[in-house]
């Protein structure tokens, strides 16, 4: 076979890959060791490593970082069970098990923005139906009015938004193992519980585990929800590292901050996609990578 | 009677949740539907009122539609030159073993998994050293960056699929690998392909960060208007609040119902 052809067929991706998502990351690497705030001074002054140390040091930062690590933990933990719940209420097949995967598959289409302004029409006090129903039992609800109610906020929002997504993600792995095994475990006496655990586990655990490596990253870098609902507020309470980055370039443009911290996002996302493939591979699980 | 019990329960469980999943989207066209007067008072959780004047009056009036146009463009644009160069790009990485197309996929994937905002900066400063900051091009090529691993995820799937052996035959038949790329794989591989060119659209109009700096005052877009509207005037027309927010969704809730077998597919290698 000619070995012309899939060069030509794959230059066009690879040029502009190269223009959208590397060659603009070496200004961004230039920017990173100098102080650049736009505003204050147009010029930038050459700093070593100073951002990247203050990234290091600054304890706000940290928080952020934390703030964002504590969200991504809580939220794989109520939805990655109860995604996984959900796919195995679907599995049986019954009349409307195709009605019920639609109106699951429905919070999928939602623009984040949109899930931002949605729950914020669900959670104001003034106008929200969740506030109405809890001040019936004579619960003041405000979610602005502290960390934990907003963080709460948020994690519903995201539970959302997010549980449908690894139900459907998981369905077609259960729906694929064969009802024998099943019958077979029935028939030599294991209960439900050890079916699931010795049997179903392991036949789903290359889709399990890349649906927690999907949802991992994609709360780790969630912005546009939060930034609608709480702003990263109360105060700056559940402020994440995207919040911090989009704060920083567009309202205080702060490029060499935000340089710095963009580069160090980037860099834990390379090591954990290379972590993903290397759990991926050890297992036997993808011949792909 | 026991099997019927259990499949009892579990309708009633999965309605209970299934009523979780549909009611904040409910509930926002309930609100987008009503006078103010009414989304600020004892309003009850079932419609009462019908004010479809709210649609008239942002769309029409605030000239919404502009926006929505102008994201109508950007997506447009943007799943039509995803598409035009992921094409061959999946049919190489599918039909030719190639050494570096580890390197190329894993490069992708690590583009999927990035956070957006970390592209934030680079793609502005790219946008701004091509002149195109502000310009539907800049916003066009800005997406590519989630939307070229998408594409070809989906489109590598698909053209796997296809039998090899149709391709050989034509080839022998004294095609060159662009005429089987176009007389062969393309039409077998059409439903793939509107899965990806409509899925990569969705996520262009549903992104927000990028539009954030990159729209300029002519390309604003729906997104972005429906962010600083919601950010600057709280509390006060939430009636427009909600009719934004529905008008944002429901191309989307229409896109969704027809590609909804590669939607999580689409979920899974697509960006938010």
């Amino acid at each position: 076979m000619n070995q012309k052809y899939p060069l030509f067929f794959l230059l066009p991706t690879i040029i502009v890959l190269l223009l959208v998502g590397i060659i603009p990351l070496f200004p961004v690497l230039w920017n990173s060791f100098h102080f650049y705030i736009v505003a204050a001074r147009p010029s930038p002054i050459f700093k070593g490593l100073d951002n990247y140390r203050n990234i290091v040091s600054n304890p706000e930062i940290g928080y952020y970082f934390g703030v964002t690590l504590l969200l991504t933990a809580v939220c794989l933990l109520i939805q990655i069970p109860l995604g996984l719940a959900i796919a195995l209420m679907l599995v049986r097949r019954f009349k409307g098990r195709d009605f019920f995967q639609v109106l699951f598959a429905l919070p999928l289409g939602v623009a984040p923005i949109a899930v931002g302004t949605i729950w914020t029409l669900i959670l104001r006090p003034e106008i929200g139906p969740i506030p109405k129903i809890l001040s019936l039992f004579g619960i003041n609800f405000n979610y602005m009015s502290s960390f934990w109610s907003a963080f709460t906020a948020i994690v519903l929002m995201n539970t959302w938004r997010w549980t449908p997504f690894i139900a459907l993600a998981l369905l077609p792995a259960l729906v694929s193992i064969p009802p024998d095994i099943l019958d077979a475990c029935k028939v030599d006496g294991a209960t439900y519980r050890q079916v699931f655990r010795h049997v179903v586990l392991p036949l789903i655990k290359t889709p399990l585990l890349t649906v927690i490596f999907i949802r991992f990253m994609d709360t780790f870098s969630i912005f546009d929800e939060i930034w609608i609902l709480t702003g990263g507020g109360p105060g700056w309470s559940t402020r994440t590292v995207s919040i911090d980055i989009v704060r920083r370039v567009i309202f205080e443009t702060d490029y060499g901050m935000g340089s710095a911290l963009s580069l160090i996002m980037l860099y834990i996302t390379i090591t954990i996609c290379w972590l993903m493939i290397a759990i991926l591979k050890r297992g036997n699980l993808v011949g792909e990578l | 009677m026991r099997r019927i019990a259990s499949l009892v329960m579990l309708i009633i469980g999965l309605t209970i949740l299934a009523v979780f999943a549909v009611f904040p989207i409910y509930w926002a066209i309930v609100c987008s539907l009503r006078p103010r007067a009414e989304i600020v008072g004892e309003a009850p959780l079932y419609p009462t009122s019908f004010r479809i004047e709210n649609y008239y009056h942002v769309f029409v009036r605030w000239k919404y539609y502009e926006y929505v146009l102008n994201s109508f463009i950007v997506a447009t644009g943007n799943s039509l030159l995803v598409l035009a160069i992921t094409i061959p790009a999946a049919y190489a990485l599918t039909r030719f073993r190639l050494r570096s197309s580890r390197h190329l996929l894993f490069w992708i994937l690590t583009n999927r998994m990035a956070p957006p905002a970390a592209f934030l900066l680079p793609l502005y400063v790219l946008t701004s050293f091509l002149k195109l900051a502000g310009t539907y091009l800049g916003l066009i090529l800005a997406y590519c960056v989630f939307n070229i691993p998408l594409s070809i995820w989906l489109l590598v799937a698909a053209i796997e699929s296809i039998p090899k052996e149709v391709e050989e035959a034509s080839m022998l038949d004294g095609l060159s690998p662009l005429g089987v790329l176009f007389r062969i794989v393309l039409p077998l591989a059409r439903p793939g392909i509107v899965t990806a060119g409509l899925l990569t659209w969705l996520f262009a109009w549903n992104h927000y960060i990028f539009g954030m700096i990159l729209a300029g005052p002519g390309t604003k877009l729906m997104t972005v208007a429906l962010g600083d509207f919601a950010l600057t005037t709280v509390g006060i027309e939430w009636e427009y609040v909600a009719t934004m927010t529905v008008g944002t969704i429901i191309p989307v809730l229409i896109i969704l119902l027809i590609v909804r077998r590669a939607l999580v597919a689409g979920f899974a290698f697509g960006k938010i």
